[in-house]
Parts: structure tokens; sequence; C-alpha cells
């Protein structure tokens, strides 16, 4: 059984009556210990997905449908102690903005032994020196120091750090890491992903890495799952989505990312057709059709079934793919985009 | 530190800038205040005698560096009209106006924080639209009716509280200024609330908020500790300025509860033309403003660590 399986998952904004729709009937699996990205352009759902595992989606946002099983247990029928309990001990996030993810009047050092103290029911002696030795196996130089400094008073790299000792304090088996490294410069994006990395092996952690940036995402996972306009489009292990994209969008997408092989003569191949889709009423057929460049008439009544079944690498594009060129694995982490 | 000291250096500076303007404006009020006081019958004799008495036949910069000079060592000079000190008239009036200040925001905090919290949880809902409707509601309403009111409901019909004056020791005057603190109160209530839900709907919305949430910390926890300390902070300084207002509404609920506060006093002071205690009430009042958004400031840079880094 995997440690985690979400299925026909449905997000929805606005009026009942009326509903605009963000994510639409995803559905997708992690094993224990198994690193899986979810990538996708700025409103694809995939930071909403993410933050479904944890039944974060804030009001006016809900899930209307589907469901999500975290080591047997449905996450959406779990009741406010269980959901605690859940947050607090299985399961780690990390966000975006390391700048606003920290309570800016409170001492790092104090947030952190806040949590301790709750969660494990440390004293608060013995919450303070964890803290500090959390802090210090994050990477954090001088950590009994930097335990006492307020949230503005660390660098971005700093911030995320604290971010990743918050998420790890409890040895969770599933890490959710939602874009942990846009924020940050190239060199420190590149460290954080190394103690991410660490992290996991030493801890033997799932995580669900989303991204925007394919070159994080194939460094990190072991499987990716692209979402666009609030679906899945396409998912299977890295190198095979990788040197045989099946989707066109995903196509479209790898194409986009700059590779430095090309050099200047090269040109990326934009997305034609402007904006990923709003959420809206549920449309028939791909989502992807106004923007695709291989789009046919069928394609307004395609389910967006992910096909083959029980395959590892499966397309929601019923359409055989045109040729396309091989290409190469960016060398660079963290594209120029 | 040096916000601190910063902040100081400037409240000294608008103080300084009040007393000039009091001055000044007493100045500029038509009429002799000599002669006002002493009646249309004194004598142009007595009237001088009495001018001279107060500095007021000298040039005008003389006398204002020593009404300066005066302050500064706490004289706020006699009032005519009392025939006394009038720092020992306002001395003996200013508690009850103190307290009475002090409870209403009190009421206004215990009233208004849980019914901000309360619309701020579920915005647009009924709740929010009723808590908004009530507060409003009470804000709108005239003071001296919303004091009449409420000295008829929980003074004559249920009598819990007295309606008029103002009883001794710690019980009897909390009694006594029940009714018109809690008049102040339900019409600031709006002000907390309004300020508090806006500013709650915006931090609950943050990142730091979301991540205290995903670390399991309840949501108890999480609007209490992590919230509400960072959404509290423009409540208070919109607190600290409304000071003005509530001195203002002294006046009128000293005068219908009959408490012997300085609201009253200034009342009974225009009526009697009474110059120097009013300028002094007026002094008084302005200082207690400034007074209140300077700890308001230092308040904030205590909350929010940020604040201190302020040039």
């Amino acid at each position: 059984m995997s440690l985690l399986t979400v299925d026909s998952l449905r997000i929805e904004f606005g009026p009942t009556s009326n509903p605009l729709t963000a994510v639409d009937r995803v559905g997708f699996s992690i094993e224990a210990g198994e690193v899986v990205g979810l990538i996708g352009e700025s409103g694809s759902g995939k930071s909403l997905t993410s933050r479904a595992i944890m039944r974060l989606v804030s009001y006016p946002g809900r899930i209307t449908d589907g469901s999500i099983i975290f080591d047997g247990r449905s996450i959406l029928e779990m009741s406010p102690r269980e959901l605690r309990d859940f947050r607090a001990r299985d399961v780690g996030m990390i966000f975006q903005d390391p700048f606003s993810s920290l309570n800016p009047v409170y001492r790092v050092g104090a947030q952190l032994a806040e949590t301790l103290r709750v969660n494990a029911g440390l004293s608060r002696r013995a919450a303070r020196n964890t803290a500090v030795e959390l802090l210090d196996s994050v990477g954090i130089p001088d950590a009994p120091r930097r335990a006492m400094s307020y949230p503005h008073e660390l660098s971005g790299g700093m911030r995320q750090r604290v971010m990743i000792a918050f998420a790890t304090a409890a040895k969770p088996r599933l890490l959710l890491a939602d874009e942990p490294t846009t924020a940050l410069d190239v060199t420190t994006q590149k460290q954080i992903l190394t103690l991410l990395s660490d992290m996991r092996h030493d801890n033997t952690m799932a995580m669900l890495l989303v991204s925007h940036d394919f070159g994080v995402i194939a460094q990190m996972c072991d499987r990716v799952v692209v979402m666009y306009g609030g679906r899945i489009v396409e998912s299977g292990q890295i190198l095979d989505v990788y040197e045989s994209p099946r989707h066109p969008y995903t196509k479209t997408l790898l194409a986009s990312v700059p590779h430095l092989e090309v050099g200047e003569r090269g040109r990326r191949r934009l997305i034609p057709g402007g904006q990923p889709p709003q959420p809206g009423t549920i449309q028939q057929g791909c989502v992807f059709t106004p923007r695709c460049s291989q789009s046919r008439e069928e394609c307004t009544r395609v389910s967006m079934t992910l096909e083959p079944p029980d395959s590892l690498h499966q397309s929601a594009c019923p359409f055989e793919p045109t040729s396309v060129e091989p290409m190469p694995l960016p060398l660079v982490i963290g594209g120029v985009t | 530190m040096r916000y601190v000291g910063k902040r100081v250096l400037q409240a000294v500076l608008v103080l300084w800038g009040l007393i000039t303007v009091i001055f000044f404006v007493l100045h500029l009020i038509p009429g002799d205040p000599v002669r006002a006081v002493l009646g249309g019958r004194a004598s142009d004799a007595t009237v001088q005698q009495v001018r001279e008495q107060l500095g007021l036949d000298r040039p005008l910069p003389e006398q204002y560096l020593r009404f300066l000079t005066d302050i500064v060592q706490g004289n706020l000079g006699t009032s005519l009209a009392l025939n006394d000190q009038v720092s020992h008239v306002l001395g003996q009036r200013l508690l009850p106006s103190i307290l009475l200040i002090a409870y209403g925001m009190f009421f206004a905090v215990l009233i208004g924080v849980p019914l901000g919290i309360q619309a701020a949880l579920r915005p647009n809902r009924a709740a929010d639209h009723i808590i908004r409707l009530q507060t409003t509601f009470l804000f709108g309403m005239p003071t001296f009716w919303l004091a009449l009111v409420l000295a008829l409901l929980f003074g004559l019909v249920l009598g819990w509280f007295p309606v008029s004056g103002y009883q001794t020791g710690l019980g009897g005057i909390l009694r006594s200024l029940t009714l018109p603190a809690l008049t102040l109160g339900l019409s600031l209530v709006v002000i907390v609330t309004r300020t508090l839900r806006s500013n709650l709907i915006e931090v609950l919305k943050s990142e730091y908020i979301e991540a205290a949430r995903s670390r399991g910390l309840s949501e108890r926890r999480v609007i209490v500790k992590h919230a509400l300390r960072n959404a509290a902070m423009p409540t208070l300084t919109i607190l600290s300025t409304i000071i003005g207002y509530l001195i203002g509404s002294t006046v009128v609920l000293e005068q219908v509860f009959r408490i012997p506060g300085a609201g009253s006093l200034l009342v009974q002071s225009i009526l009697r033309h009474d110059y120097q205690t009013v300028r002094a009430v007026a002094l008084l009042s302005g200082l207690v403003v400034i007074a209140a958004g300077l700890s308001a400031d230092l308040l904030q840079a205590i909350l929010d660590p940020r604040v201190r880094l302020a040039r």
C-alpha cells in the first residue's frame, strides 16, 4: 500500500451553485521514501493540491470530491484532533516564501520551541535545547545565537533552513515542499536542495516537491506528475517523462527550459496561446486544447483519463505523440527562466 | 533605544506646539476675560488691578514666556472664579475622568476583541453582518441618548447600577462609573471590531499562519498567539488616536451621569468664563492625547521587533 494516495481530488471556489473548479480529478500516489515532483505553471493547481494533503485549503476554497489516504487513514474524514496529530507527527510542510512563513514577532528559536512543547510535550528548557539542536542540524552556524534572532534578522536561505527544521522536527514520513527554492538565489537554492536531499536520506522520508522548475524536479525526484489547468496531464518516472514526453503540454513545457548546451543560437519554444486557464466551470474535453499546437476536433470530447492504466508512464492525451527531438537533461540547477 | 528617544523628542515638540497654540487661542478670543469674570459693574480701577495681578498688562512675548515657565513648573495659575489654584481644582476632578476613560476602553476591548475575532473567522457570513450592523448602530447613537437608554435599562428597570452621582471607595467608584463607561465602551466597540476584523483577515491569510497550522498547532493557539499579536497593532494605534474623541465624550457623559470629573469641570468653567481653568483642561487633554500616542508607539515597539528598526 502506498504511503499517500490522492484520488479524484476536486477543489472548488466561489458559490456552491456555480462553483469555479481549480483542481479536478487529480489522483496520484507516493510510496514510502519516494520523492515525487509536482510540476506546472502558476495557477495549474499544484500548490492547492499539496495544501489539500494537509487539509490546508482555506476558505473560500474547499475540497468537494475525492479522497486522500495517508497510511490507511482518510485525511478528509479526520476529526480536528486527529488532523492536528497528523499535521504534528506524520507530515511536514515547507513554503515558497521563507520571508513570510515565519511569524515576524517571535524569535525563531522560541517559535520552534513552541512547536516542540505543544507537539512533543517537551518542557520549556528541553524544548529550547532541542530547538537549538534542530537549528544546528539544518546547517545554521552559531545556532544558539541564531535561535535568539527574529526572522527579519536572517537571510532567505537561513529562514528556509529554519522552516526545514520546523517541518522535519517530528521526523515525519512525508514532507510537502511547495516551491522551496523559488524565492532563493541560485547558490542558496542548491544548498537547500542538498539539505533536503540529505534530510530525506537520513530520515527515510517521502517528499512531494512542488515546483515550476524542471531542473529542480529532475535533480530531486524519482517520479514526476505534470499538472495543467487543474488536471494531471502526464505522470511517470522522471527519465521517461523527460526523454519521451507523451502529452503535448509536457513537450512544450520541456522545450521551454533553457539549456546551456544550446547556447545563444538556441531559441526557446514558448507555449502558444498566452495564458493558462483560470479556474472555471468544468469544460468538456482537454483543458490544453486552446493552446495545443496539435489540437484537433476530437480534443473537445476527450475525457483526459490517464492512459494506459496501471502503467508507470501515463498521459491524458489519447493521441500518439508526434516525434520530438531528444532533450538533454539540463545541467544547471534551477532554470534561469 | 534610539527609536524610543526619537519618539519622546517628537512628543515633547508636539507638546510645546500645543502649549503655544493654547496660549494664543485664548488671546484671540474676543472680550476681556477680566471684565467677564468681574462682571459689568466692576470699576476700571479694579479691572486694571486684576490685569496687573495676572500679568495681562505685560507685552505678549513676556506673557508667553511666563506661561511656558509656569507650565514647566506645574503652575497652572489661579482661577478667578473659584479663587483657588487651578492645579488644586483640577487635581480633585482628574481621577474620575481618567478612570472613566480607562474603564470605557476596557469595555470596548472586552466586547470588541471577541466580536472582531468572530467576524474575521467567518467574514461576510451572517454573524459578521449582524456584528457590523449592531456595532455601527451603537456608534451612530448620540452619546447622551445611549447613556439615557443604558441608565433607564440597567439603572432604573434592573436597578444594578446607580444612575447618577459619584460614590466613594473602590467598589463605589466602579459601580458609579459602570454605566458611563459602558456607554463609552459600546460606542467604541465598532472601531475595535472593524479594525481588528480587517487586520485579522489579512493576517490570517499570511503564510506564517498557514505554516503554524501545518505544524499541528490548535486553531485557538494559532489565532491567539500567532495572529492576534500581529493584528492588534493597528487597532492599538487607532485606539490611541481616538483618545481625543473619548475626552470629548466624557464631557457629555459626566454631565448626564453627574460625575464630578474634568469634563464637567470644563463645562462649568466655560459657563463661568473661567479662562484659567478652561486653558488648563485644554492643555491637559492635549497632554493626555500626546501621551497616549507615545505609549501606543512604545507598546508597538515592544510587540513588533521590526518597529524598533524604523528610523
